[in-house]
C-alpha cells in the first residue's frame, strides 16, 4: 500500500470571509471577551438572579451570579472570536465538511507570523504558543514573588496590608500552578510527541488548539481578581473562607475551572494520540521515555481534573445560590472541599513533575553518549508514581482532623512514592555510570534537577510522616519543600529543555557560555533562597503570614536577598532568550547535541506535516553505542513548506 | 515493510480521522466522566453519612416529583433504543430508508429528555440555603446530568444533520460512539435517580 501523500492543493487566491476573520483571531477574541462579559454580567446580575435564588437583589458580597456568568460568557466570547465555534456550528447545521484546502489553511499553510496569534491546528505552532504563554505567566508570577519577598524584608507590614498581601500570595501561587501544570507538556509535549511517535498531527487537532486557547482567558480572569478585592485563600481555595470571600474569589473559581478543563481535555487528546496514532513499527516498548511520561501525566490529568471541577462547581453553587456544601451550620463540611481538592491536587503535583522526569531521562543519554540504562524500569517508576499519586491525598489532611486510624495508611502510601521515585533516580545514575559525560549547559540543568529534587524529596519525607508533619505543617518548611520540587525540579528541567530544544523549535540558539553564568547564578540563588526558608520553617514561621517574630529577620532577609537575585537571574534567562532568538537571531546547527532522537532527524524547520512519509523500523532512540538512528525515514524526500 | 501499525491502524487511518481513535477517545471521555460522577457520589455519601447539624435532609424537604423523574428517565431510554437501531443498521451497511427516521427519533428523545429535566428541576422548589445538603447535591447532580445530556444531544444533532443533508453520511464508528455515550449517561441518570429518590 502506498503511503499517503501530504501534498496539498494550492491555496485559493481569494480568501473567504471566514479566513479573513481568522487572521484577526486574537483581536476578535479580545473584543468577543469584552462583549461577552458585559452581556453575561447583565444577564447574570439581572435575569438569572431574578429567576432563581438570588431574588434579583445583590447579596452583601455583591453579585456573584453576575460575575461568574460574565466570566463564563467572556471565555465563550473569546473562543467565539478565535473561531472555535465555526466548525461545531457548521456541523450542527449540516453544512459541507471543511475541504482539504480549509484544513491546510487552519493547519497554518501559507505560513507567516499571524498563525501564532490565531487558532491553528499545527501542533508545532501550538507548542510555540504554549511556550510564550508559559514564559509570560512565569514572568508575572515571578514578579509577584519579588513583591512578596520585598514585603518580608521587615518583620512588620511595610508596603502592603494583610489583605493585599494575601491576595498577592494567592495570585502568585495560582498563576504559578497555572504555569506549572502546562509548563512541559504544553510546549514540548505538543511540539514533540507527534514527531516522536511518527504521526502528522494530534488525534484531535482542534481540541488541542482549544486546550491552549482556554488558558489566556483563564489567566485574564484570574488577574482580574485585583479589581474585585482579590482572594485570601491562596491557591488551595479552602472553604469556608472561600464562601466568605469577596467577589475576587469568583475569579479564582472560574480561572481554576477553565484550567481544570484544559488539563482534562489535553490529557484525553494526548492519550488518544499516543495510544492510537503511533507510526508503523512502534509498540509501546519502543516509545521514547518522554512520550511515556506524557502518557502517564495525561492519565493523571484526565482522571483527576474532574474531581477539581466537581469541587469548583460546588463552590460556585454555594456562592451563587447559597448552597451549603462546605458550611457546617447548613449541613456541609469544609473537609468535603479538602478531600475533593486534594484528590485532584496531589496528582496535580505529579502532573508537574513526571514530564520533567521524562525530559531529563530523554536528554540524559544524549549527554552521556550511552543508552538509557533500565528503560523499562524507568517506565515502571513513572507508572508507579502515577498510580500511587491517587492514594496519598489525605496526607494533606493530617492536621485537619483526619481520623487517627486512617493516618498510618496515608503515611505509608505517601512514603511508598519514594520507591518509584528512587527507581527513576537509579535509572539516571545507571546511565551516568562510567559515561563520557558532556557537560553542556542543558546537562548542568539536569544535574541541578537531580540535586534540587533530592532535597525536595528528602524534605517531603518529613511531611509524609505524621509526627513531624504536625510540627511542620503550614510552615515555611512546606513552602520550601514544594518550591524545591516544582521550581527546583520542573522549572530547572524546563530551562534545560528550552536550551536543548530551541535549535529544533526555532532554528536559533542561545549563547551557551553566557548561559553557564546564568545557570550558576540561578542555581546558587535558588538554593540560597529556599535553604533559608527551610530553616525559617523549622523555626516555626507560618506561611502566608505578613508579619513574623524579630529573631527570624536575618533568615528572612537572607531569603529575600537571594530571591531578588534569583529573580534577576531568571530575568537574565528571558533576556538572553529574547536577545538571541528574536533580536540577534543566532543560527543554530541542525543537530547541535548529536542526538539520535527522531525529532532531530527531521529537517529544521520541521515540515508542515512533519514527515513526507511515515518513518518505519523503529528502535529506542538511545543507541549511542552504535550510533544507529531511531527510525528509518526511507529515501530522502524534499520537505514541504516549513513550520 | 508493513504499513500496518501495531495499534492496528492503517496509515490512511492515522492520517485521516480514524474510527478506532474516535471510539477509543469516546470511552476515555466516559472514564473521565466517571471520576466526575464518583466525586459527586462521594459528596452525596459523605454529607449523608455525617449529617452535620442534622441538616442533611431536614423535615419538610421533599424528594423530586416521582412521576416527572420517571418520565425524565423514559425518554433517554427511548433514545438508547433508537440509537441502538441506528448503529445496528449502519454497522451492517444496510441501506435502510428508516435510518433518517430513527435518527430523528433519537434526536426527538434527546430534546424531550432535556425539556423534561429542565421542568423537573424547576419543580424541585427547594430554597437551597435552608433545604439542607441533600437538596444542594441533588440539584447540582441533576444540573450536571442535564448539561451532559445537552452536550450529547448537540453531537447527535450534528450527526443527524450531516446525514440527512448528505454532507457527512453517518459512519459506524460515530454511530457506535454516540450510542455508548448516550447509554452511559442514561445508566448514570438511572443510578442517580435511585440514589436521590430512595437513599434520602
Amino acid at each position: 500500500m502506498d503511503v499517503v501523500s501530504t501534498t496539498r492543493p494550492p491555496m485559493s487566491t481569494a480568501p473567504t470571509l471566514a479566513r479573513r476573520l481568522n487572521e484577526w483571531g486574537l483581536l476578535l477574541g479580545l473584543i468577543g471577551a469584552v462583549i461577552g462579559f458585559i452581556a453575561g454580567y447583565a444577564l447574570g446580575s439581572g435575569a438569572i438572579s431574578n429567576f432563581y435564588g438570588g431574588g434579583g437583589e445583590p447579596t452583601s458580597l455583591g453579585s456573584d451570579p453576575g460575575i461568574l456568568l460574565g466570566y463564563a460568557m467572556s471565555a465563550l466570547g473569546f473562543l467565539t472570536g478565535m473561531g472555535f465555534l465555526n466548525y461545531p456550528i457548521g456541523r450542527l447545521l449540516g453544512v459541507k465538511r471543511p475541504t482539504e484546502e480549509d484544513n491546510a489553511y487552519l493547519h497554518g499553510e501559507g505560513g507567516g507570523l499571524g498563525r501564532y496569534f490565531r487558532m491553528t491546528t499545527d501542533h508545532k505552532v501550538i507548542g510555540m504558543q504554549y511556550m510564550v504563554m508559559i514564559l509570560a505567566f512565569l514572568f508575572i508570577g515571578g514578579l509577584g514573588a519579588m513583591f512578596i519577598r520585598t514585603e518580608l524584608l521587615t518583620p512588620v507590614p511595610s508596603v502592603a496590608n494583610a489583605q493585599s498581601y494575601l491576595t498577592l500570595v494567592g495570585l502568585h501561587s495560582t498563576l504559578m500552578i497555572f504555569m506549572a501544570s502546562a509548563a512541559i507538556i504544553g510546549p514540548f509535549g505538543n511540539y514533540f510527541v507527534p514527531i516522536m511517535i511518527g504521526t502528522r498531527n494530534m488525534a484531535f487537532p482542534r481540541l488541542e488548539a482549544l486546550t491552549f486557547w482556554l488558558l489566556p482567558p483563564a489567566g485574564l480572569i484570574l488577574l482580574s481578581t485585583v479589581f474585585l478585592g482579590g482572594f485570601t485563600t491562596g491557591w488551595t481555595g479552602y472553604a469556608p473562607l472561600a464562601d466568605q470571600n469577596v467577589l475576587g474569589m469568583d475569579s479564582y473559581l472560574m480561572g481554576f475551572a477553565l484550567i481544570g478543563l484544559s488539563i482534562g481535555l489535553s490529557g484525553l487528546n494526548m492519550i488518544a494520540t499516543i495510544l492510537t496514532k503511533r507510526a508503523p513499527g512502534m509498540p509501546l516498548s519502543r516509545m521514547p521515555i518522554f512520550v511515556w511520561s506524557v502518557l502517564v501525566t495525561s492519565f493523571l490529568g484526565a482522571l483527576a481534573s474532574p474531581a477539581l471541577i466537581a469541587a469548583v462547581l460546588m463552590e460556585m453553587f454555594s456562592r451563587t445560590y447559597q448552597a451549603t456544601f462546605f458550611i457546617p451550620a447548613g449541613g456541609g463540611s469544609p473537609y468535603l472541599w479538602e478531600n475533593l481538592f486534594w484528590f485532584f491536587g496531589h496528582p496535580e503535583v505529579y502532573i508537574f513533575v513526571v514530564p520533567a522526569f521524562g525530559l531529563i531521562m530523554e536528554m540524559l543519554p544524549v549527554f552521556t553518549r550511552k543508552p538509557l540504562w533500565g528503560y523499562r524500569v524507568g517506565v515502571g517508576g513513572m507508572v508507579g508514581v502515577g498510580l500511587l499519586s491517587f492514594v496519598v491525598w489525605q496526607h494533606h489532611l493530617f492536621t485537619s482532623g483526619l481520623a487517627p486510624s486512617l493516618r498510618p495508611f496515608y503515611m505509608f502510601s505517601t512514603e511508598m512514592i519514594s520507591v518509584p521515585t528512587g527507581i527513576i533516580y537509579l535509572v539516571s545514575l545507571g546511565t551516568l555510570w562510567r559515561a563520557r559525560t558532556r557537560f553542556s549547559t542543558p546537562m548542568l540543568f539536569i544535574f541541578a534537577f537531580f540535586f534540587n529534587f533530592l532535597i525536595g524529596g528528602f524534605t517531603g519525607v518529613f511531611l509524609s510522616d505524621v509526627p513531624s508533619d504536625f510540627s511542620l505543617h503550614a510552615s515555611y518548611f512546606v513552602q520550601a519543600h514544594f518550591h524545591y520540587t516544582i521550581m527546583g525540579g520542573e522549572v530547572f528541567a524546563l530551562m534545560g529543555a528550552i536550551v536543548y530544544y530551541l535549535p529544533k523549535m526555532t532554528g536559533r540558539t542561545m549563547d551557551i557560555k553566557l548561559l553557564r553564568y546564568q545557570f550558576w547564578a540561578v542555581f546558587i540563588t535558588f538554593n540560597g533562597t529556599f535553604i533559608s526558608l527551610i530553616a525559617v520553617g523549622i523555626l516555626g514561621m507560618p506561611r502566608r503570614a505578613i508579619s513574623y517574630a524579630a529573631y527570624l529577620q536575618p533568615l528572612n532577609d537572607s531569603a529575600s536577598i537571594f530571591a531578588l537575585a534569583l529573580g534577576l537571574s531568571m530575568a537574565l534567562f528571558l533576556g538572553i532568550l529574547i536577545w538571541e532568538v528574536v533580536i540577534k537571531q543566532r543560527v543554530a546547527a541542525l543537530n547541535p547535541w548529536e542526538s539520535l532522537g527522531v525529532e532531530w532527524q527531521v529537517p529544521t524547520p520541521v515540515p508542515m506535516f512533519n514527515f513526507d512519509r511515515l518513518p518505519v523500523s523503529w528502535s529506542l532512540p538511545y543507541d549511542y553505542d552504535t550510533g544507529k538512528p531511531a527510525a528509518d525515514f526511507g529515501p530522502a524526500v524534499p520537505a514541504l513548506s516549513g513550520a | 515493510m508493513s504499513d500496518v501499525s501495531p495499534t492496528g491502524l492503517s496509515v490512511i487511518d492515522e492520517v485521516g480521522e480514524g474510527g478506532r481513535t474516535l471510539i477509543f477517545s469516546s470511552r476515555l471521555v466516559m472514564a473521565a466522566n466517571t471520576t466526575l460522577q464518583l466525586s459527586l457520589l462521594f459528596g452525596f455519601l459523605y454529607l449523608r453519612a455525617n449529617n452535620f447539624g442534622g441538616m442533611w435532609h431536614p423535615s419538610g424537604v421533599g424528594t423530586p416529583p416521582q412521576v416527572l423523574a420517571l418520565i425524565a428517565l423514559a425518554f433517554p431510554i427511548v433514545g438508547v433504543l433508537a440509537l441502538w437501531a441506528v448503529w445496528n443498521a449502519v454497522s451492517q451497511s444496510r441501506e435502510s430508508s428508516a435510518l433518517p427516521g430513527l435518527l430523528w427519533l433519537a434526536f426527538l428523545a434527546a430534546v424531550l429528555t432535556g425539556a423534561v429535566r429542565i421542568l423537573l428541576m424547576y419543580q424541585f422548589n427547594w430554597t437551597l440555603n435552608s433545604a439542607g445538603t441533600y437538596a444542594d447535591i441533588s440539584t447540582l447532580w441533576y444540573a450536571v446530568l442535564l448539561a451532559e445530556f445537552i452536550g450529547v444531544a448537540a453531537w447527535l444533532l450534528s450527526l443527524v444533520m450531516g446525514h440527512v443533508r448528505g454532507t457527512d453520511p453517518l459512519g459506524s464508528a460515530h454511530a457506535r460512539a454516540i450510542l455508548e455515550q448516550w447509554t452511559y449517561i442514561t445508566g448514570v441518570s438511572i443510578a442517580v435517580y435511585l440514589l436521590i429518590q430512595y437513599v434520602t
